[in-house]
């Protein structure tokens, strides 16, 4: 647009006052983006959540784990379509205080597909925990963590004990595996017929199992079928499926939706009210300036254009930067709180927003300035 | 010769507080074309306010004001201010160029009120700077410019549109006696060699003698009308 | 001209101005209270959830778990261990000579919320007799307390207010049998979690676990716990180890105090630093309408000291109004108010300190905001400026 000058020069006026103008929007941006990412990033974990997989349990954490037998009895309840199950051995690597988890697992071709949000193994790797008893699969951040590489022997400490009496697990390092999801899991993947074979109490028994279902959303009614299969048995379990499990752990963060909106609230305010008293302040100064761009035929709508296009510029420039940068700290904070993300949605939100901001704080000085009577204001009055 | 402005019973009055000031009364004047007209009184004689109507800056509490064929002091607010850029070129007695704005910048102003394109722009800007003797000091923002180099490139400012008129308000005011005798002689050169029409609010009887005409103004009155010794 | 006459001449001549200078002034007034009220309340935040989880906590309240645990829930200690660790030196004991310990099996089940039907999860603690020695803040309201041997439970009025059967008389339906819940209980002052205790004995063998989780003690004076520290040396075979239950409890309560202090501070920085972004442009701006005025007064002699001494003043007059509307928003909206994030319920405490922490921050945000716009009204260049329309 050929205003375009005349619109940035009236923006760079008074320098330091557009930056630090500028900066404040910037600023506000930022929090409300990172703010909003919190919340989209939660309410998107929700969504990729699958409502498929369904993870039983015992009943009580801490009490007796379940019969192995059970996958049979899973296997044949209507609607699901394959059954895993996973065993955790807890132990500690080089001090007592790091703890590194071994996930055992069967090393069936159904984990192939099963969970790849949570374990996602290729072919190739599955061979190779096939092929060795004691072999594990690490995920690439472990790896990297401790140093560790394919060949590696790592000894794990842990207070499930053998059967001979021995407190310490030789396992042997023969892949990787990932996650498609965001955690990348502080834990290994080993073979249950391992551990199962060599420990000493607990054989044949598991702690997790894993029931995808058919068809997404029967799950429900498969979940209660499951726990009213097992329920006043001596081994009760308990159903949840992951989809439930994000809304849970969401949930837990329930207060602080209230908390985000009344901060984004508060932000709000003294913007609006720092950027519109700015406003009136400059469009107070620059009186004389305007009137003789009346002179020269501006009249009194392309003057008021002219000063909300300086409004609506600066906003968006702010809005713009803000919002990027709450993208670049996203990375640091999300080990604070995992999920940050900033969909295009929010992105949309925050520069229509920004507008709307650059509207209201712009609209009545710019009003005032577009009415004043020229002969007036060159006059100094 | 066929008058290009004409005040027909002219009078602005002004409101101050409850009072109602009459600042002209009854005024009648005809300026015609490629005249270079010099008007002088003393200050509260209202001779400003009469340059502010000639110019459309202000419209008259009553009477009419015709320039050249347009009756102004019908047009509405924003009919005037087209009006303006079209017809009107100012020259202030403190420059008024926008601080920010480089000369060549502040010189194109007024044409971006029209529907001339960039290249066309960019020409006439250029062809403006170098009638006023400024190109070398296109890129120049005024806080670098002497007060005469500023008013000039005002003067190509107000040139640029081609108006009908152009009006200036103590033009040499705030200079010194070489930069002031620079402009005047630019301003009688637009009207010699181009037949710009000049109506020009002076203090100083000797920018007067550039004019071709002299009008004195006293107490809203004309009460002098003599043809200037540039004639 | 002294300085503090020279000074008290500039903040007079510029405070009278402020209605003039309204708009400019509120904006730094209202920046502020946004910030320092957003600040406080999330202190607030974290004041209540400590204020909730320590509520109760005694420096003579000891708590044993197997040597190297990280917490509680991942020690085990045998049954066969209990008697040698009743035996330790620094454990008090009640009138009739026993040891004021009760050793404790934690399981974590399900009940389910009244209001939405959600499953939440709670912790059901089976303990040993000596319940009521180690945990004198324990207060039945209802009820009584079980007997041991039998499917009894008792529950906090917490879970009784908040989860559906938790009232006395209601039945649950546990590992295939039922318990009833025979008595509701108060924990001390504070709100606190929801807890259950039943009979220990029952719950072992009824969730078929092998082991305690720890073993739960008070010490003869606050001071003992050298020597039961000392004893457990001497004994490495016995594998336990001892915290103090104000340690135990802050290190269950580091996640969320983490995430809290980031929070609060990342967010309370950052408003503090648009505050005061803010209140540099206002002053910048009254700088600005003062050119004239701080010239003349320049010409006539003024240093430039008094100078940005009466500015920083002025800016610091401006913030503290705004602390105070800030402090006092989030006392009134705030303190007393019920949060549950994180499953953890409490009860935001704005207190004194954190009152105080809010003023400083404002001050500090008048101190920053207003250094530049001072050095630039001191160093007016005094020629340009009197010149100035």
């Amino acid at each position: 647009m050929k205003f375009l000058p005349l619109i940035w020069s009236g923006i760079w006026r008074k320098p330091g006052r557009t930056i630090l103008t500028l900066m404040q929007v910037i600023v506000a941006f930022a929090l409300f983006g990172v703010l909003q990412g919190m919340k989209t990033g939660v309410d998107q974990a929700i969504a990729d959540a699958r409502a498929d997989v369904l993870h039983v349990t015992p009943t009580a954490f801490g009490g007796a784990p379940l019969p192995r037998a059970y996958i049979e009895r899973l296997k044949s309840i209507p609607g699901i379509e394959t059954v895993g199950f996973a065993d955790v051995l807890a132990g500690t690597y080089q001090k007592p205080s790091q703890f590194v988890y071994v996930v055992a697992i069967e090393n069936s071709n159904k984990w192939l597909t099963l969970i790849p949000e949570v374990i996602h193994v290729g072919p190739n790797d599955l061979d190779a925990l096939r092929k060795t008893r004691t072999g594990v699969l690490v995920s690439a951040d472990m790896a990297k963590e401790y140093g560790w590489r394919i060949g590696d022997r790592i000894p794990l400490t842990s207070t499930t004990l053998q059967s001979n009496g021995a407190e310490t697990w030789t396992f042997d390092i023969v892949g990787t595996f990932t996650a498609r999801g965001t955690e990348q899991g502080t834990f290994m993947v080993g073979n249950y017929d391992y551990l199962d074979e060599a420990r000493a109490i607990n054989k044949g028994t598991v702690r997790h199992f894993y029931a995808v279902v058919a068809d997404p959303k029967q799950a429900a009614v498969v979940t209660e079928a499951i726990d009213n299969t097992f329920a006043n048995s001596s081994n009760e379990t308990r159903t949840v499926s992951f989809k439930e499990y994000a809304q849970q752990q969401m949930q837990s963060i329930g207060d602080l939706d209230f908390a985000i909106r009344s901060i984004v609230s508060a932000v709000l305010v003294a913007l609006l009210f720092s950027v519109a008293s700015m406003m009136m302040q400059t469009t107070r100064e620059r009186t004389p300036e305007l009137a003789v761009l009346k002179t020269l035929g501006f009249s009194d709508q392309a003057v008021f254009l002219l000063l909300i296009g300086e409004a609506v510029v600066t906003c968006i420039a702010g809005a713009i930067i803000g919002l990027g940068l709450a993208m670049g700290a996203f990375p640091y904070a999300a080990k604070f709180v995992p999920g940050l993300s900033m969909p295009m949605v929010v992105i949309g939100v925050g520069v229509i927003g920004s507008v709307l901001i650059a509207l209201l704080t712009a609209s009545a000085p710019a009003l005032r300035a577009s009415k004043l009577e020229i002969v007036d204001a060159l006059a100094g009055r | 010769m066929t008058s290009i402005i004409s005040l027909t019973d002219v009078s602005k009055h002004y409101r101050r507080g409850r009072e109602s000031v009459a600042v002209l009364n009854g005024f009648n004047l005809d300026i015609f074309e490629g005249d270079f007209v010099a008007i002088m009184g003393p200050s509260g004689s209202g001779k400003t306010s009469l340059l502010n109507l000639i110019g459309g800056l202000d419209v008259p509490t009553s009477g009419s004001i015709n320039v050249a064929g347009e009756r102004i002091d019908r047009l509405s607010r924003a009919a005037l201010a087209r009006w303006r850029s079209r017809h009107v070129g100012f020259v202030f007695q403190f420059y008024n160029l926008m601080p920010t704005l480089s000369a060549e910048r502040n010189v194109e102003i007024p044409l971006l009120l029209t529907s001339v394109p960039y290249a066309e722009r960019k020409r006439k800007v250029s062809a403006a700077l170098d009638l006023v003797g400024l190109s070398e000091r296109h890129k120049h923002k005024p806080n670098e410019l002497s007060g005469g180099q500023q008013q000039r490139v005002a003067i190509a400012r107000a040139l640029i549109a081609d108006p009908t008129i152009l009006v200036c308000d103590e033009p040499t005011g705030d200079l010194d006696r070489h930069s002031a005798e620079e402009i005047l002689e630019l301003l009688q050169v637009l009207n010699r060699q181009y037949g710009k029409t000049v109506v020009m609010v002076t203090h100083d009887p000797r920018a007067a003698e550039y004019a071709t005409r002299q009008l004195h103004v006293d107490k809203g009155q004309l009460s002098d009308s003599r043809l200037g010794t540039a004639a | 001209m002294n300085f503090t006459r020279q000074f008290s001449v500039l903040l007079r001549m510029s405070l009278t101005a402020i209605p003039q200078r309204l708009g400019l002034v509120l904006t730094i007034v209202i920046g502020v209270a946004c910030a320092v009220g957003v600040l406080v309340a999330m202190l607030a935040m974290g004041t209540g959830a400590r204020r909730e989880a320590m509520g109760n906590v005694r420096p003579d309240r000891v708590i044993l778990i197997s040597a190297g645990a990280p917490g509680p829930i991942q020690s085990s200690l045998a049954k066969d261990i209990l008697p040698l660790i009743y035996d330790l030196p620094g454990i008090r004991r009640d009138e009739k000579g026993n040891p004021m310990a009760a050793a404790q099996a934690l399981l974590f089940t399900q009940a389910r919320k009244k209001v939405t039907g959600d499953p939440v999860g709670f912790a059901l603690n089976g303990t040993t007799a000596g319940l009521a020695n180690i945990q004198p803040e324990l207060r039945l309201t209802s009820g009584r307390m079980f007997r041991s041997g039998l499917h009894e439970l008792i529950a906090s009025n917490k879970c009784a207010r908040q989860f559906s059967n938790f009232a006395v008389g209601d039945k649950r339906v546990m590992r295939g049998s039922e318990w009833i819940v025979v008595g509701n209980f108060n924990l001390g002052s504070s709100e606190g979690a929801c807890v259950v205790f039943a009979d220990a004995e029952t719950i072992l063998s009824a969730f078929r676990v092998p082991t305690y989780n720890m073993v739960t003690v008070l010490l003869q004076s606050p001071q003992a716990l050298v020597q039961l520290t000392e004893a457990l040396k001497a004994n490495p075979t016995l594998r336990v180890e001892a915290k103090r239950e104000a340690e135990v409890t802050q290190e269950d309560m580091k996640g969320f105090n983490g995430m809290l202090n980031f929070v609060t501070y990342f967010i309370g920085t950052i408003m503090a630093v648009a505050a005061t972004f803010g209140a540099a442009n206002s002053l910048y701006a009254i700088v600005d309408t003062r050119r004239r005025e701080l010239a003349t007064l320049c010409a006539l002699g003024f240093t430039p000291g008094p100078i940005i001494t009466s500015i920083l003043v002025e800016s610091i007059l401006f913030a503290l109004p705004g602390a105070f509307i800030g402090v006092g928003l989030a006392w009134l909206f705030f303190n007393g108010f019920t949060a549950s994030p994180f499953g953890f319920s409490f009860q935001l405490a704005v207190t004194a300190p954190i009152a105080a922490l809010g003023i400083l921050w404002a001050l500090g945000m008048g101190v920053v905001g207003g250094m530049l716009p001072a050095l630039k009204a001191a160093h007016m260049p005094v020629t340009t400026a009197l010149r100035a329309t």
